[in-house]
Parts: C-alpha cells; sequence; structure tokens
C-alpha cells in the first residue's frame, strides 16, 4: 500500500472506525476518537501485511475493535450511553419532511437499541448487519471459530429484535 | 408449527439466511409457504427486516478534523529520513549518550563509591535524558534539533556532590 492509496482508505474508512469505536465504547467520543486515530495509523505501520485496500477496511474494524475490548476490559463499571451521545449519532436534526424525520428516529431507536445491547452484540451486528463483513472477517473480529460466528450473530439479531419490539418499534 | 414442511425452528434459520443472502430460490420458496401461514413467523421476518434496514442506515459521526491532522502527521506526512536526513536525526540521540557520559564520568571520577541516593539521582536524570532525546527523534530534523536544545537547558547538570539530595521524579511512563 502506497501513500496515495493509504490516503484513500483512511478517507473511506475514518468515519465508520469512528463510528464503530464510539458505539462499541458507548458513545465516548473522546476515547473513539484515540481509537480509530490508533488504528489508522497501525494500518500504515502494517501497510506491508494488508495485501488491498478491500481487505483494509476489516483490517481497520478488527484493530479498531481490539483496541475497543482493551479499554472496555480496564473499565470496572458498565458506562451507559447518554440522550445526547446518542443524538449525535442519529444525525443533525433538520426541519425536514415527515419521511426524514422517520429517519432519523428511526436511526435514534436502532441507536437505543445497540446500546443496550453487550460490546458483543453489538459488534457482531455493526459489523456482519451495519457494515456487511464476510463470517471470516467477524469470526476474526471477535476471535470465535467460524462455526460459532453465525450462531452469535443470530442472538445477537434476536436480542435487538426483542429490543426494538419492546421499545414499540414495529414495520 | 403448520401444516407446510418446515417446522418454526427451521423457518427461523432461513430468516437468517435470507438477511445473509444464503438461501436459494427453492428454500426461498419454502420459507414464504410457511410464512404465508405462520403470523409468528411472519413478524420476525418483517421484525428481523427492519433491524437490518435500520442497522444499515445508520449515520455515522465524521471523525474530527484534528485526529485525521494527527493520522496524517504520523504517517504520510511523518518526515522519512534518509541519507544524510537519517544521520542529523540520530544527531540527538548521539548528543544524548554525549551528555549521559558526561554527567557519569565525572560523578564517578570524583566518587569511586557513589552513594545508592546519587546512582538513582545519576539513573533518574539519564533516563530523563534519554526520554527527551526519544520525543526529539520523533520530530522532524528541525524541531528535533530545537526540542532538544530546549530538553537540555531543562536537565538539572551535576555539581558537586550533594550528599543527601533528593532523587529526581521518578518518570511517568507514557
Amino acid at each position: 500500500m502506497n501513500d496515495a492509496s493509504y490516503r484513500q482508505v483512511v478517507q473511506a474508512s475514518k468515519d465508520r472506525v469512528f463510528g464503530y469505536a464510539t458505539r462499541l465504547l458507548g458513545g465516548d467520543r473522546e476515547e473513539a476518537k484515540d481509537v480509530a486515530q490508533e488504528a489508522l495509523v497501525r494500518l500504515w505501520e502494517n501497510r506491508d501485511k494488508v495485501p488491498d485496500e478491500a481487505s483494509a477496511a476489516a483490517w481497520l474494524l478488527r484493530t479498531a475493535h481490539n483496541l475497543c475490548f482493551d479499554r472496555l476490559r480496564m473499565r470496572t463499571t458498565r458506562r451507559a450511553a447518554d440522550v445526547e451521545e446518542l443524538d449525535g449519532l442519529a444525525g443533525p436534526a433538520t426541519s425536514a419532511p415527515d419521511r426524514d424525520i422517520d429517519r432519523r428516529q428511526m436511526r435514534r431507536r436502532i441507536e437505543e437499541v445497540l446500546a443496550g445491547l453487550s460490546p458483543r452484540d453489538r459488534a457482531a451486528l455493526l459489523m456482519r448487519d451495519a457494515y456487511g463483513l464476510s463470517y471470516d472477517d467477524l469470526a476474526a473480529a471477535l476471535g470465535v471459530p467460524l462455526g460459532t460466528v453465525k450462531a452469535l450473530l443470530h442472538r445477537a439479531r434476536e436480542r435487538a429484535r426483542a429490543r426494538l419490539v419492546t421499545a414499540g418499534v414495529r414495520p | 408449527m403448520n401444516a407446510t414442511s418446515l417446522d418454526c425452528a427451521r423457518v427461523r434459520e432461513r430468516i437468517h439466511a435470507v438477511l445473509d443472502g444464503a438461501l436459494d430460490a427453492t428454500g426461498r420458496a419454502a420459507l414464504d409457504a410457511h410464512l404465508a401461514t405462520c403470523a409468528a413467523c411472519r413478524e420476525l421476518d418483517a421484525d428481523l427486516a427492519l433491524l437490518r434496514a435500520g442497522l444499515g442506515d445508520l449515520a455515522e459521526p465524521a471523525l474530527p478534523d484534528d485526529a485525521l491532522a494527527a493520522v496524517w502527521e504520523r504517517t504520510v506526512e511523518r518526515p522519512r529520513a534518509t541519507g544524510r536526513g537519517r544521520l542529523l536525526r540520530i544527531a540527538p540521540l548521539a548528543a544524548a549518550a554525549l551528555l549521559a557520559f558526561a554527567i557519569l564520568v565525572p560523578a564517578l571520577q570524583r566518587d569511586p563509591q557513589p552513594t545508592p541516593e546519587e546512582l538513582a539521582r545519576a539513573a533518574a536524570e539519564l533516563q530523563l535524558v534519554f526520554r527527551i532525546a526519544d520525543k526529539a527523534l520523533d520530530r522532524s530534523r528541525s524541531t528535533a534539533f530545537r526540542e532538544m536544545q530546549a530538553g537540555i537547558a531543562r536537565v538539572p547538570v551535576f555539581g558537586p556532590a550533594v550528599t543527601g539530595a533528593t532523587p529526581a521524579a521518578p518518570i511517568r511512563a507514557q
């Protein structure tokens, strides 16, 4: 990976890495900023080991995931995301048509659901259903065998679904 | 369970398989037949599809500009030393080594058996010198020299042997 392709990967992935870290760390943006920065620098330091730009995106998420879990392990108490942090993630408020307001409310609900899940469930849902990582990448990031990752993801989806239903969100 | 050939547990697996794009046309047809007659599975299918759509539509917060600037600074915009540049980059470390030598040798010559306090202080000061040099190496050449000069100026220089001197404050690992 040369300078130009590294810049391209960073520009394409930086917000996703930051968003992933923010959600995994319960909305702590300062800590998430440190994690994202560190993951992006590590990509540069390991650019010879990352075969192409396509695999760099998964590599970055995996690295951010590990950095987040290192920090989560160091926390003695679980920190709940507060309302303002969730609002920030749901996107800017606008005087938009109803359709956009519904969309924003839905994002907010999804953020609340994610915040109520365990970090591992959150990670599985984000990596697979939000970012479209392969099962191989998901297994590598979560540190579980490929055979286990599917069951883990399905359980995460159903726990998230139960929370959505409890929140009164139905199709 | 209903009259169709699939039970709800298998249908549940297939609903997840649809989300993973891993269900073929035959499997999909059997799933649809079950969903047409089972309200519970139909709800699960609709809820998971909604969840999936919501996750796919999440807004990503923008990484703050200062963090991105720091990334560039530590990667593609970091000066790469070659040839003469490399020599100049290691100059601060060489200077630190010389300074350490200059501090240590006279102290040992002055008193062949330094007290533990003096040794502790010397060790702490050497640590400080090397830490400054290490930080300086991380910067550009000109910045490195400026920091080195400033850093050396802050390093307490050994004077005549001081008995009972307080060791320098411990250096916190970064």
